[in-house]
């Protein structure tokens, strides 16, 4: 009870004083937040020195590469196919994938396994370097730098300079699949 | 999305599975009931749908589907009706009945959304139809058009998944709902008295259910997928079994070498072999627990992917239900009359089988309707029944195969349309008509373009369908044929494995990879002298049953770099054809194995020539070659294209020895040095670098620098030492870039010195060009 009564010797003109200056306060949000837009959280590896970094809501788990088959009479972007738990995936070159040129060999050996409904896959990539977050407005989103198909699946690049791929994009588009009759 | 509106999808996709369920049970029961059944198997039907109609009713209204309820509770009251005698049976009801059921599924295929207020008009229609039957006003029925068409699902390939399916489809519905014209019932016979028909009901004895419960297949999959995978475990210690013979066999030659030593060492050679005696008996003691193991584990685990196969073997039925009405449906648009009989259906099948096959007999069934079954009147003309007769005969083979007959008392393939067709389209002159077999012809039915319907209906005769039909047949490492009487009808006979999984195949060697080719597939395997490789019309032939047939590589086909085959002898697979056999060189062929099938999924849809992977108990991946494609790609090859291959690769090979612990920078390597025409072999390390170069020459090196075990540097260093070896170019390819590390790979003697960041094809070929 005892709240009820300080509130009650408060005197009114003053208590609606206190209340509004209260209410401004509530109503002003810090300004950073909402310059940087909404907070993304992201994969981030490196290929070919370049720094890439996808969402990670697609991404089932990193893996060595061991061993991979060739996969004959497929597009060159598919580099073979792999056992993961008794699934058979494709790993994929994003740099062929992306018509990068092929400049510079790289000791590619981690496979981040990516799965979207009916579609998984390994793409290749040269060290995985972590979960990174990064603020969605804080991108810029034309660089005169980008290459190839890379544009198309261009979200931005953040302000230390990692590639925000369209992973999502890069799964339901139909440039992956691989359907050819003889 | 809020608990409540998730709670109801839930119930109503429940709702769905039921609803369908019992949509098809009065199908299948009203199809029965037209047949005219002896007067208790009528009662007895009546019964069966009249509560197949209450329960659904029932279900509608839990999941608040209204429409569905008013549609059910008037057939419910008409059967009601019908079972206490108060209306008669009449032949002009079922129309009426299976256009009430048709509107069901349609309301069901759309009951997640709004529901079209064409669809509601049409339940008003119906149901108030229904309650003037049930008043036995039947002779005021006015019927309207129907709406549905007539199974009219797209055939393809694929799994069934048709995102788009469902637009189309709805767009025709409301096209034909349209038109609201209605036609009146003639009044052709008296209504048959209720009394005539009142006899004694025979009360059908219950029927005992075996207790069962509903699983979700996704899950019984997964089940399956698991148990599957118990089949490499059981290969895994199979293979681990061989690895211990092997090591023992090792032991045993040591031992046996060991003994051989001069005496001065006796007393060591003496504690070496008792060592060696007892690593002998352990490993042994291993190797044996261990094939033991595999065989009791083998046993267990196949009887144990026994059980989880029946489990998922369902009745033929589960797919042929649906053929009476879609048959009914398909003819009335047609025009024509036909019933269905089928025989079998009990038969259990795996059902991803079934699944598959589905669509494939819906066209075929299409196609008797369409092209086999004649018109009423011109049947009657040819002295048959006007009704025309579709048989559906499932039988049980041998070899855990069945097959499925689909017969039709029509007129037959035209034999002499076919034979026009397939001259036009082969460019075959028609003074050679007479030589061509009649199997030849019949089995052109299933390429691709060929129909000998004039007319492209809806339905079929787009001719693509056979072609379809026959490639998903295969795939299923089934077969496929037709045979035809002119006048008295067609009949497709299909095979089909009972079960899908495992299967037996070949392993091959081209190059240094592997492919398994299906045993059932290969027709005979030679083994021929190179003299007997001939060359006709710039095509390389061998001889072949008394016949000339034509040889491809294998290596072509897959689009592998060329490599002149070593030896004297080829060896070539002759797979089984209907058409010409055409003879498959390949390196080597290792063994036979049992293989396990692991489909690829949707990102590979279709791979031309390759059919899908296995996994060995190694753990090696291997594509399964997919012969049926091999065949097609055979015949495109141009032996022109691959004459051209050879003459430019003749040339000198010089042979490079790639050393690299990276897989993905060893193939990049590998490719680039093959595509530039150099014969390649590979290390992953130091240590099995220089073991390699002491077996083999070599006419350069490509080294990496940090490797386990023995690094690029130390490498270079040990083989410069050497006097044999010490004149051999050695680049070394790196991602040390710092000056110290190039100097101190031109200080152990590497000839060149490539940075991996500024790596590029053309600067490492031209440096391997420059140093040979």
């Amino acid at each position: 009870m005892e709240p009820e009564d300080e509130i009650v010797k408060i005197d009114p003109v003053r208590k609606k004083k206190i209340l509004k200056q209260r209410a401004a306060l509530y109503a002003k949000a810090p300004e950073k937040e909402i310059n940087k837009g909404v907070q993304v959280e992201g994969l981030e590896f490196l290929l070919t020195e370049e720094r890439y970094i996808i969402d990670t809501t697609l991404v089932v788990e990193v893996i060595p590469l061991k061993e991979l088959t060739p996969l004959p009479c497929s597009p060159p972007f598919i580099l073979g196919i792999i056992n993961v738990r008794g699934k058979i995936l494709s790993v994929i070159n994003l740099k062929t994938f992306l018509t990068l040129p092929e400049k510079g060999i790289t000791n590619l050996n981690r496979v981040i396994i990516l799965k979207r409904s009916d579609i998984e896959l390994g793409i290749l990539v040269d060290e995985v370097i972590g979960k990174v977050s990064f603020f969605s407005d804080q991108l810029k989103t034309s660089l005169p730098t980008i290459k190839g198909n890379q544009k198309e699946y261009l979200v931005g690049v953040t302000e230390d300079r990692s590639i925000v791929f369209n992973i999502e994009k890069f799964l339901t588009g139909r440039n992956i699949i691989v359907d050819e009759e003889v | 999305m809020n608990n409540r509106e998730e709670f109801l999808k839930k119930i109503r996709a429940t709702f769905k599975i039921e609803a369908t369920e019992g949509i098809a049970n009065i199908t299948s029961n009203l199809i029965e009931l037209e047949k005219k059944p002896p007067e208790a198997k009528q009662a007895q039907l009546i019964e069966a749908i009249f509560r197949e109609a209450h329960s659904l009713k029932g279900a509608a209204r839990a999941v608040n589907i209204t429409e569905i309820e008013t549609i059910c509770q008037a057939m419910e009251s008409v059967f009601s009706a019908l079972k206490n005698k108060t209306i008669a049976l009449d032949s002009r009801l079922f129309d009426l009945f299976h256009l009430t059921v048709n509107t069901l599924s349609n309301i069901l295929e759309v009951a997640d959304q709004e529901i079209p207020e064409t669809l509601k008009g049409r339940v008003t229609t119906l149901s108030i139809n229904l309650l003037k039957v049930e008043a036995g006003e039947i002779n005021e029925v006015e019927l309207p058009e129907p709406a549905s068409p007539p199974e009219a699902q797209p055939f393809t390939i694929n799994d069934g998944k048709h995102p788009d399916d469902k637009l189309p489809q709805q767009l025709q519905q409301d096209h034909h709902q349209q038109p609201q014209q209605a036609h009146r019932y003639q009044p052709t016979d008296q209504p048959q008295k209720a009394e005539a028909s009142r006899k004694t009901i025979q009360v059908s004895p219950a029927v005992k259910h075996d207790e069962t419960i509903r699983i979700s297949v996704e899950k019984l999959d997964n089940l399956l997928f698991q148990s599957e995978e118990m089949l490499a475990l059981k290969q895994t210690f199979d293979h681990v079994g061989e690895g211990l013979r092997a090591t023992v066999k090792k032991l045993n030659s040591w031992s046996y070498e060991a003994s051989e030593v001069s005496l001065k060492m006796e007393d060591y050679v003496e504690w070496t072999s008792s060592l060696v005696k007892t690593v002998e008996a352990d490993l042994e003691k291993l190797r044996k627990f261990s094939m033991m193991e595999a065989y009791n584990s083998g046993a267990k685990i196949e009887s144990l992917l026994d059980e989880v196969k029946k489990m998922i073997s369902v009745p033929v039925s589960t797919i042929l239900d649906v053929f009476p009405k879609a048959a009914r449906d398909m003819s009335k648009d047609k025009g024509k009359e036909v019933s269905v009989a089928i025989r079998g259906e009990e038969i259990e099948v795996d059902r991803r089988i079934l699944e598959e096959i589905r669509n494939p007999l819906m066209h075929l069934l299409r196609n008797c309707v369409d092209h086999g079954i004649e018109k009423p009147q011109i049947r009657k003309q040819k002295n048959k029944p006007e009704k025309g007769l579709i048989q559906l005969i499932i039988d049980r083979m041998e070899n855990n195969m069945v097959e499925i007959t689909i017969a039709d008392d029509g007129a037959g393939i035209d034999m002499d349309k076919l034979m026009k067709r397939y001259l036009k389209q082969e460019k075959i002159p028609a003074s050679e008509a007479s030589g061509i077999k009649e199997q030849t012809l019949l089995n052109y039915i299933f390429k691709s373009g060929i129909s000998t319907s004039d007319m492209i209906t809806d339905l079929s005769g787009r001719g693509l369908g056979l072609a379809i039909v026959q490639e998903k047949i295969e795939q299923l490492g089934g077969s496929v044929s037709v045979k035809t009487t002119a006048g008295k009808g067609t009949e497709f006979r299909i095979q089909i494995p009972l079960a899908l999984v495992t299967f037996r195949g070949v392993r091959v060697l081209l190059g240094e990879r592997e492919y398994i080719v299906p045993t059932s597939k290969i027709d005979r395997v030679l083994r021929l002298d190179k003299s007997a490789v001939k060359t006709v019309e710039n095509k390389e032939t061998i001889p072949y049953n008394g016949e000339v047939i034509s040889l491809v590589h294998l290596s072509d086909l897959l689009e592998m770099p060329f490599k002149e085959s070593e030896g004297t002898h080829i060896l070539a697979l002759v797979f089984c054809s209907l058409d010409e056999p055409i003879g498959f060189a390949v390196d080597e062929i290792l063994d036979e194995e049992v293989v396990l099938v692991k489909k690829f999924n949707n990102q590979l849809k279709r791979v031309r020539n390759v059919a899908g992977a296995t996994v060995l108990g190694s753990g090696k991946v291997i594509p399964i070659l997919n012969v049926s494609d091999l065949l097609k790609s055979a015949v495109k090859e141009t032996s022109q294209r691959v004459r051209e291959k050879r003459t430019e690769k003749e040339k000198e090979m010089n042979t490079i020895l790639v050393v690299e612990d990276s897989i993905t920078s060893r193939m990049l390597l590998k490719n680039i040095l093959e595509t530039a025409g150099y014969k390649v072999s590979t290390a992953i390390d130091g240590v099995e670098g220089y073991t390699k170069l002491k077996e083999e020459p070599f006419d350069l090196i490509v080294s990496d620098v940090d490797m386990p075990r023995m690094n690029g540097f130390d490498m270079t260093a040990k083989i410069r030492s050497d006097k044999a070896l010490a004149e051999l170019p050695i680049v070394l390819v790196t991602s040390l870039s710092k000056k110290e590390d190039r100097e101190r790979g031109m200080e152990v003697g590497a000839n060149a010195y490539i940075v991996k960041s500024s790596f590029d094809q053309s600067n490492l070929l031209e440096v391997v060009e420059r140093l040979l």
